[in-house]
């Protein structure tokens, strides 16, 4: 449904901020999908949104809406704005404080690609307030609306006109946490009951991990990986994404056994450990080892398992609610894990620790 | 404790009621005045002699109607066209890719360096209708002059190039501050470009361009130097004008009648204020979350970019080149001609000797330096002062003083010095025609625009910065010493220097008090061309631009600070 190819956008430095930019990027987003690009402030996630709407004029690449090519370097092609099928959300949900509610979200229709009459564009305003569950604040002007209620509008304007494709630029970003929460999951409803095809920018990897069916991370104009949530979070490619999304710790290594049904073999700082590797690697190869705080198990009695365990001493402990945060030092080495806020620990006493090997994965240290 | 609570108290009162006294005194003379038959040794707070004839007489006479109309005409002709100019050149600069835009605001402000006077002088120059430069060629294409300086068109013309930059800085900053992505969403909705100028653009704009109209209304009402200089000879009166004539011209003076006139301009600015008031605060209700600050998106002009090359040309030659090359041409003639190669030959720098050889000339310079640098210092000392009360205490009242610092920008400079005549002129005293008088009027003009910037500079430095001092174990003195003069040292300067060179500039509180020994530049100026020296006033005119740009570059160099001039 979108379709970016090799596009690429640079800014000049402006009053010495260099600006981010976008390096030869691909992407495709299928019909019906929920898609995010995900990643840190500067890394490019907006550019390209915003070239997709038009709104920035990439150098070069492509940008297919749908059938209609919407941007091209090699053709001179550079569709405006207002002539592509898309609607859009902005951070700071851009509703015109001249107009009422009902003015904003009837714009598209009255003033947009595809005008119809007035008393036809009334019933599809309506119902696109029903829809973001609005319907009583029509004739509100629109200065009198709260952040969530503005969100609400925006939404209905920018899905009012039926378009095949919605643009979201962190439109969670200024809301209260309590109403973030409700909204990521009526914004996904919202999306997936009309079938249309998402494109939502985010630095925020839970909004990121809850409401998408595939996220990219980008890092410095490119995308560093492409899956679903459980893989991003569950098979990181790259140390970047693995520190991004959640808490990690990190272990370097060495591969000193022989690798099989794609596990092997690492030497690290707190002894060899079995690993899953990500990539295929070779012996002797220098490595890197994430494990999630969550996946660490402490060993207690008698039924111990053979491999990946280790003895630590519990440094902090930190009671967060749900869970417990711990630091345990083993062999010098300060490691992070959570476990259950029931487990009975003392500070300063000794531990042992099991790393469950298809948790520990061996990441090749790459380029970050 | 409570010995310094109570020391605050009293500096607070005693600061607010000598204000309030200071600037309600005058005001509440002129009011009291337009309602008595009064003359010369009669001002004063006495209610006898009451009548209502002033108003009777003012109002009856049918060429106060056409001078009603010619305010109007003036004040709304020079709006639109400071809007026109304004609005072109914020565009040009803040929305299109027009390059080197970056430098449209230096551009745009250096017709700020020309006092109102010398502009008129250059515009009767440009615009005489024989020997103007403008109009020849006009007379032998057409037959007819291009403008007659002695009108109100080409009046309106000149107040409108002068209020231009102004505009600009209010509408760059309006535009500014618009969030782009209210105009993205319009595109974003599918409206074509025109739709969204016509549809979102435009009307979000409107509140904020009208209020920025109504200021220009307000100061076209009270503007005096052009209509004096280019109107009153031709018998084009304005308020401003016709007050003057009535209290300096006339013999006697006719008090009853310019009080009058008086409380009419005051009710047009008040009620222009209360206006913009309430367009300000409808401004705000349209203050929006704002996003990311992303840069809007600039009109490419392509090929149209020469056009917006020729109107900064066009804003540059009439704004500043014109006036200052015909000046430059007359400065070095004997007698005025137009520019010719056998003019060329009688060049001389006499005009400049003769100038800078008049002894009362010095006096003159003395006597603006005097009233720029004590005006502005006091101004400042005050309102730093009545800020520091109304933002670092919590006493009850502060409110009023903050009301009592507004109070004079409602009342025209030449309102101001009509009050401060009347209550000089009640009561023995020997500051009357001294340069002393106008530093008292000057500083009461300038306190609303002295307080834009302390207040600034006040709330600036956060309360916590002066706690930590304390903290830290410091003194009252050493707290002042070592935290508060550095930090607004600054913002001091920046408003020193403004008002140093505003009071350079403003000649009508001046002209209206100038005795013969309080004779300031400006007034001294106008004096010559008044004489028919027009070769000498032009040179003199020269020196003081000249003077002007030095001292407006020494001070843009020092200003780094919050940018409260950019209102007046």
């Amino acid at each position: 449904m979108i379709k970016v190819e090799r596009l690429s956008k640079s800014y000049p430095g402006h009053d010495d901020r260099t600006v981010a930019a976008v390096r030869e990027l691909s992407f495709q987003v299928e019909p019906g999908e929920f898609y995010t690009l995900l990643g840190p402030s500067g890394c490019g996630k907006t550019t390209t949104l915003r070239s997709i709407a038009g709104f920035e004029r990439p150098e070069s690449g492509e940008i297919r809406i749908g059938d209609q090519m919407a941007y091209s370097s090699a053709k001179n092609v550079n569709v405006p704005p207002h002539k592509r099928d898309f609607g859009i959300v902005f951070q700071s949900y851009a509703i015109w404080p001249h107009m009422t509610v009902y003015d904003n979200v009837a714009f598209p229709l009255l003033h947009g690609r595809v005008r119809i009459g007035k008393r036809e564009a009334r019933e599809r305003v309506i119902k696109a307030l029903q829809l973001v569950q609005l319907d009583g604040l029509a004739d509100r002007p629109a200065p009198l609306l709260s952040g969530g209620q503005q969100q609400r509008v925006a939404l209905a304007r920018a899905l009012v006109h039926e378009p095949r494709v919605l643009l979201l630029d962190e439109p969670l970003s200024n809301l209260d946490a309590k109403l973030r929460e409700e909204m990521r999951l009526e914004i996904r409803q919202l999306v997936k009951r009309l079938g249309i095809t998402a494109l939502y920018v985010t630095h925020d990897q839970l909004e990121a991990l809850t409401m998408s069916d595939r996220v990219a991370v980008m890092n410095a104009g490119r995308i560093v990986q492409e899956g679903t949530p459980v893989e991003i979070y569950k098979k990181p490619s790259d140390p970047f994404v693995a520190r991004f999304i959640g808490l990690a710790n990190f272990l370097d290594g060495r591969v000193c056994g022989t690798l099989s049904d794609g596990f092997g073999m690492v030497q690290t700082a707190i002894g060899i450990l079995r690993c899953h590797f990500v990539r295929p690697a070779s012996l002797d190869e220098k490595t890197i080892i994430m494990i999630r705080p969550e996946d660490v198990a402490f060993v207690q009695g008698s039924n111990e398992p053979l491999q990946n365990v280790v003895d630590g001493k519990i440094e902090v402990l930190v009671f967060t609610g749900d869970a417990m945060d711990c630091r345990v030092s083993v062999a010098g080495q300060d490691l992070r894990l959570k476990i259950s806020s029931s487990t009975p620990l003392q500070p300063s006493s000794p531990v042992r620790l099991y790393f469950p090997a298809e948790r520990c994965l061996a990441i090749q240290s790459g380029s970050e | 404790m409570v010995a310094e609570l109570n020391l605050r108290l009293i500096g607070f009162w005693t600061l607010t009621l000598a204000l309030g006294i200071f600037v309600a005194t005058p005001l509440a003379l002129l009011i009291v005045n337009s309602f008595r038959t009064v003359s010369v040794g009669d001002l004063g707070f006495q209610l006898t002699h009451l009548t209502l004839l002033n108003y009777v007489e003012a109002y009856s006479n049918p060429k106060t109607f056409g001078m009603f109309l010619n305010s109007l005409w003036f004040a709304l002709g020079s709006m639109g066209v400071a809007m026109v100019f304004g609005c072109s050149l914020a565009f040009l600069c803040e929305r299109t890719d027009l390059r080197f835009r970056q430098f449209i605001p230096a551009l745009v402000m250096i017709p700020l360096i020309m006092p109102g006077v010398v502009k008129g002088i250059a515009w009767i120059f440009l615009l005489s209708p024989r020997i103007g430069v403008l109009n020849q060629p006009w007379i032998a294409l057409f037959g007819r002059p291009l403008l007659d300086a002695q009108s109100i068109p080409a009046m309106v013309w000149v107040e409108g190039i002068s209020m231009s930059p102004l505009t600009f800085l209010l509408i760059g900053s309006i535009i500014q501050r618009m969030d782009p992505a209210l105009e993205e969403a319009g595109a974003g909705s599918g409206a074509p470009k025109w739709k969204v100028l016509s549809r979102v653009t435009l009307p979000l704009l409107m509140p904020a361009l009208a209020g920025v109209a109504l200021l220009l209304f307000i100061r076209g009402i009270e503007a005096f130097e052009i209509p004096m200089l280019m109107g009153a000879n031709a018998g084009i009166f304005v308020f401003s004008t016709n007050i003057y004539h009535a209290l300096r011209d006339a013999s006697p003076p006719e008090y009853g009648l310019a009080f009058a006139y008086c409380m009419t301009l005051i009710l047009l600015t008040v009620g222009a204020l209360w206006l913009y008031q309430r367009q300000l605060r409808r401004t705000e209700r349209y203050t929006v979350v704002m996003g990311k600050g992303y840069r809007p998106r600039l009109i490419h002009l392509g090929r149209w970019s020469w056009l917006g090359w020729g109107f900064l040309g066009f804003y540059g030659v009439v704004g500043a080149l014109l006036p200052f090359f015909i000046l430059l041409w007359a400065s070095v003639l004997p007698y005025y001609e137009p520019p010719s190669w056998e003019a060329l030959a009688k060049v001389s720098l006499d005009n400049y000797v003769t100038v800078l050889r008049m002894d009362d000339l010095w006096d003159a310079a003395k006597n603006t330096i005097i009233l720029g640098l004590a005006s502005s210092v006091g101004t400042m000392f005050l309102t730093v002062l009545a800020s520091w009360f109304i933002f670092r205490t919590y006493l009850g009242w502060r409110k009023l003083l903050d009301f009592v610092l507004f109070l004079p920008y409602a009342f025209p400079g030449m309102i101001v010095g009509v009050a401060f005549m009347i209550l000089f002129l009640s009561f023995k005293n020997p500051l009357y025609n001294t340069i002393w008088i106008i530093v008292l009027a000057h500083v009461v003009n300038f306190l609303p625009i002295g307080s834009r910037f302390t207040h600034a500079a006040i709330v600036q430095v956060h309360k916590e910065l002066e706690e930590a001092a304390s903290a830290s174990g410091a003194g009252f003195w050493r707290t002042l010493r070592h935290v508060w003069v550095p930090l607004l040292t600054p913002a001091l300067t920046n408003g020193t220097l403004f008002l140093l060179i505003l009071s350079f500039k403003v000649m009508s509180v001046a002209a209206l008090l100038q005795g013969p020994d309080s004779m300031v530049l400006s007034v001294y100026l106008w004096n010559i061309w008044g004489g028919g020296e027009a070769g000498l006033a032009s040179a003199l005119s020269v020196l003081l631009v000249i003077t002007l740009g030095f001292f407006t570059i020494v001070s843009r160099s020092l200003a780094r600070g919050p940018a409260a001039a950019r209102e007046f």
